[in-house]
């Protein structure tokens, strides 16, 4: 379970450059639950979700993983815990190392990496098992650098890594906007498909309405810093993309209300 | 002869260098000046070791220990201290220069009639060749000369055979990833900045390794003996893909370039010097080499070369 | 396709050229579309450059047709070679077939039908006002004791029948007590029968009612006015300036000048030009002290449109002006910044766009029309903006209907 505690991070503080990027987050993900995060430009869903993988560490509030306080551990700690993928298909393996090393060092995510021979002929055996099972046709390439994929075949292959050991949490940002549509959905499909079958506690940020409302249960909604809507049970199964619109128009409109407009329209509303 | 056995014989121990180099620039990409320092460290603490009378093997291995060190120390500086990656390798130099003088007493220690690595092999190929030299395709060549190249051979063959190994390691794979693309690395849980530090650390003792046969093979240390020594393992590696061709993938291919490159670069100074290149002005003409393979990116493309392995990840 | 259009006399005549098939067909009844809703509503089609007509084509023939006969407009073709009337009557469409003779019988009576109506000109808009009966006049009761913004209390609540007699507007909720819409309240508006009101959270859309045999809409009302009696006057606008509108404060102007009277109620069925207002978003009956007026609290109460919204809609306002001064008055009728002395209250309940019949048209049937054939998309109390340089002003109409009466206030009874 993740649980995450009045949150705020502030880059440049004090200068004329401040963002206020996350402005006091509480969420509670439950066990298995399945959780996108949708929101505007800039309001801080991918710097959550650094947040709590650790790139930095917030300036206030807390972050714990079933219970436990991780708010201080540095990012390779924490990915002991968390499987992530990236939104650019590079940022997730090594170019220029095959296809075999690069699962080869997801395997041993968060165990020790000694000086045994990393392809040994059962981890071969192993990774393309798991390969073939993506039907990419890739169990064939393994020696080939990974640099030579397409970005969605990379992107799978990013997915299997990250979720090869079990993460107790599984952070995705918008690792399918980078994609064609085609290999989108198919990298969306392999997604649910994992998820579900591995029961993965997710949270997955998402511009794509229709992720949002398809494939996880629960939506979180962000803007300016603030979670601003939480469709979860009941409500989020009823949530379509044009609820969403609407949402999102309600922030955008609650943005444009500012004190001059109070001024007025508060006096005329009678 | 001895000038082409000279050649391939100080070309096997620079080769020792370069694949120190080969681990910082190719595997981990970090432009690493450290290596002018703990070359002539790694001589100095050989040399030094080897007057008091401490074996030649044990000697030699003071020398990689005293690499390793060193490399650690501007591992250290770079990633837990921030300090920027030229900048860092600068400091270790420069203090190393000092370091060295002390390790040394003074700036230069030869080495008359102490034991070299080379003496038992040289007792051997005497007592093949049955006399001081050895005949090499009619050319006669001191047995000593022989012994040193063999020992040498050996060494860098043991040496690249190790890395190879290594570097096909869960450790190894992790340390080239880390160098490749070190958010992977942490998102993976691992602490990329020890996989730096480490890999630096092997870097400069291999570095200083290629120092302590520098030494016995010269029969001297001097505190200036690394100064360009960066830059000629750079050309080296340089020619070294160019051999190979730039399409060259796998970690062994590269380490074989890495080797042929060094090799090929002493046989060209000794041919250049031959023919009557003044030996001031070699570094100026290396410099130069490299600045161009440097600066004009397009005539680097033309050629195939690569100064890092490719981009880094942020 | 090419399409060329001449008017005389009130009929449009559109000249086609070319084939009117799968191809041309939209973009044939689009232009027809265009008229209808500009008020060309007498529309002859001159076939005789026609050199194929599909069955698409055909088709867009038949639904410019109809959607004319709705407006009480009418379409006929005229000119039309031997090859286009033997398909219209194979297909048995020669109905659409008119003679020539016919078009300019018709032609000759139109101008009648201006018949009773002053006719204006104002800054790119021609207005016409028909006078409907001079005697007629509203009653309009306040109802409902809840100072805005001030945490309601049960005996403040009124029960507002919203019947066919009647137009009312304010803020409450269908419901059997004020314990049971307490936390449903929202701007409502009803005419001739037809009530729509905002359900405050998350849907964003209205819900409505209409009535129906015995049943009858009622609402629990924090405040509602409610006018009863006959409308005295019909105003009709439109541009004859590309981008002429009508803004809600020279409507109200106008209501005031038709009737020559200091207040005045009408409902009307417009084009929008762009909206300005607001809508409630929380409950007020949840309102429990006097911060929800505050700012940024307010934001949490009422959500305001943020720019000129629902242009080309059509829209249903149901507004009442006071520009008699009475204090009594005020509270049920705020004062926007710019119209010095004259008080209004309009909410409108906005709909898609469909046209309207040209001239005299009627109010309940026209407000059933509606009701029965989409479903409302927003609803909201129109405010003016007058901040400076990035004020969007008032609320804008491009053309459409304005019934009009005028009014006397009177404080309504609590439930
Ligand atoms: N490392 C950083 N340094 C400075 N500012 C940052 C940094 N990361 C994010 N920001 C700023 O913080 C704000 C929130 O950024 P963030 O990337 O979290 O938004 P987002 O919701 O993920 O947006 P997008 O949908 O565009 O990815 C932005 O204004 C951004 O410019
Ligand atoms: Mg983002």
């Amino acid at each position: 379970m993740l649980e995450i505690r009045n949150i705020t991070k502030t880059f440049f503080p004090g200068t004329v450059n401040e963002v206020r990027a996350l402005r006091g987050v509480t969420l509670t993900i439950e066990d298995g639950c399945f959780a996108a995060i949708i929101g505007t430009n800039g309001s801080g869903k991918s710097t959550l979700l650094n947040a709590v993988a650790g790139t930095f560490l917030p300036d206030e509030g807390s972050v714990f993983i079933d219970g436990t306080d991780i708010t201080h551990w540095p990012e390779h700690k924490r990915a002991r815990l968390v499987g992530r993928v990236f939104q650019n298909p590079f940022a997730g393996t090594a170019a220029e190392m095959t296809i075999a090393e690069n699962i080869a060092i997801a395997m041993k995510r968060g165990k020790s990496r000694g000086v045994g021979q990393a392809l040994s002929r059962s981890v071969r055996d192993e990774i393309a098992d798991k390969v073939r099972a993506l039907n990419m046709g890739l169990e064939n390439r393994l020696d080939n650098p990974i640099g030579t994929l397409s970005g969605g075949q990379r992107q799978a292959l990013t997915l299997l890594m990250a979720t090869w050991v079990r993460p107790k949490l599984l952070l995705l940002d918008e690792h399918t906007a980078a994609l064609d549509p085609k290999s989108a959905a198919q990298v969306a499909a392999l997604t649910s498909e994992i998820i579900a079958r591995d029961k993965l506690t997710v949270l997955m940020v998402t511009h794509s309405m229709q992720q949002a409302v398809q494939m996880p249960g629960r939506v979180v909604m962000m803007h300016a810093g603030n979670v601003v809507e939480d469709y979860a049970g009941e409500r989020k199964k009823g949530l379509r993309i044009a609820d969403l619109m609407r949402a999102f128009d309600r922030v955008r409109r609650r943005d444009l209300f500012d004190a001059a407009v109070a001024n007025i329209v508060v006096p005329q509303y009678a | 002869m001895t000038l082409v056995v000279g050649a391939f014989t100080m070309g096997l121990i620079l080769s020792l260098l370069a694949l120190g180099m080969f681990i910082s620039f190719r595997v981990l990409r970090f432009c690493d000046i450290t290596v002018d320092g703990s070359l002539a460290l790694g001589a100095a603490t050989t040399a030094v070791l080897l007057s008091a009378g401490v074996p030649p093997w044990a000697a030699s291995l003071g020398g990689f220990a005293a690499g390793f060190l060193a490399g650690f120390t501007t591992g250290i500086l770079h990633t837990f201290f921030k300090v920027q990656e030229l900048l860092s390798g600068i400091l270790v130099m420069t203090a190393l220069y000092s370091v060295n003088l002390r390790v040394m007493g003074k700036s230069n220690v030869p080495l008359i009639d102490t034991p070299t690595l080379a003496d038992l092999p040289e007792k051997l190929v005497k007592k093949l060749a049955g006399g001081d030299s050895v005949s090499i395709a009619g050319w006669p060549v001191p047995a000593r000369d022989v012994a040193m190249l063999a020992t040498v051979t050996l060494l860098v063959f043991a040496t690249a055979l190790l890395l190879q190994l290594f570097l096909k390691t869960n450790l190894g794979t992790t340390m080239r990833a880390a160098g490749e693309n070190p958010q992977m690395i942490r998102a993976q849980g691992v602490d990329n900045r020890w996989m730096q530090v480490f890999g630096l650390a092997v870097s400069n003792a291999l570095v200083g390794l290629s120092g302590a046969m520098l030494a016995q093979y010269q029969g001297f240390a001097d505190v200036q003996m690394g100064i360009g020594m960066m830059v000629w393992g750079l050309a080296s590696i340089i020619i070294g893909d160019a051999l190979i061709g730039k399409n060259a993938r796998g970690t062994g291919l590269l380490i074989v370039g890495a080797i042929m490159g060094t090799i090929l670069f002493r046989l060209l100074i000794a041919i250049a010097l031959r023919w009557g290149l003044n030996p001031n002005d070699l570094k100026l003409v290396t410099a130069l080499f490299v600045f161009v393979a440097l600066v004009v990116p397009t005539f680097a493309a033309k050629l195939g070369i690569r100064i890092f392995g490719g981009r880094r990840n942020a | 396709m090419n399409i060329t259009q001449k008017e005389s006399n009130g009929i449009l005549e559109m000249g086609l050229s070319g084939r009117l098939d799968a191809a041309s067909s939209d973009f044939f009844y689009n232009a027809v579309a265009a008229n209808i809703r500009e008020g060309r509503q007498k529309i002859r089609v001159d076939a005789s450059g026609l050199e194929y007509l599909s069955s698409a084509g055909l088709r867009s023939l038949l639904r410019s047709h109809r959607e004319l006969s709705g407006v009480g407009g009418s379409f006929a073709i005229i000119r039309a070679s031997d090859f286009v009337v033997k398909t219209l009557s194979m297909s048995g469409f020669d109905s659409l077939l008119a003679l020539e003779t016919d078009a300019e019988k018709q032609a000759e009576e139109s101008p009648a039908e201006e018949g009773g109506a002053k006719v204006r000109h104002e800054e790119g808009i021609r207005l016409e006002l028909y006078e409907l009966d001079a005697d007629a006049s509203m009653e309009a009761q306040l109802c409902g004791g809840w100072k805005s913004w001030t945490a309601p209390e049960e005996g403040m609540t009124a029960r507002v029948p919203l019947g066919s007699d009647c137009v009312a507007l304010g803020i409450g909720a269908p419901g059997e007590d004020y314990a049971s819409v307490r936390e449903g309240l929202g701007d409502f508006l009803a005419a001739a029968g037809c009530a729509a009101w905002m359900p405050p959270g998350d849907s964003g859309t209205p819900d409505y009612l209409v009535q129906e045999g015995r049943f009858t809409p009622e609402v629990i009302a924090l405040s509602a006015i409610r006018g009863s009696g006959e409308f005295s006057h019909l105003l009709r606008f439109q541009p004859e300036k590309e981008g002429a509108v009508l803004s809600l404060h020279a409507l109200a102007a106008k209501t005031l000048a038709a009737t020559k009277r200091t207040s005045t109620a009408f409902t009307a069925l417009v084009e929008v030009g762009g909206l300005v207002g607001v809508s409630t978003i929380r409950s007020p009956g949840l309102i429990a002290d006097g911060k929800a007026a505050e700012f940024p609290s307010v934001r949490d109460w009422l959500s305001f449109t943020g720019e000129r919204v629902h242009e080309g809609a059509l829209a249903l306002l149901v507004g009442f002006v006071d520009a008699s001064g009475s204090a009594a008055n005020a509270a049920f009728l705020p004062e926007p910044p710019s119209t010095k002395g004259v008080r209004l209250h309009v909410h409108a309940a906005v709909f898609p766009f469909h046209p309207l019949a040209n001239g005299i048209i009627n109010m309940a049937e026209s407000v059933a029309q509606l009701f029965s054939g989409a479903e409302p998309l927003a609803l909201l109390h129109l405010v003016e903006d007058d901040r400076p340089t990035v004020g969007l002003g008032c609320s804008t109409f491009v053309r459409g209907a304005v019934w009009i009466s005028g009014v006397n206030f009177t404080k309504g009874t609590n439930s």
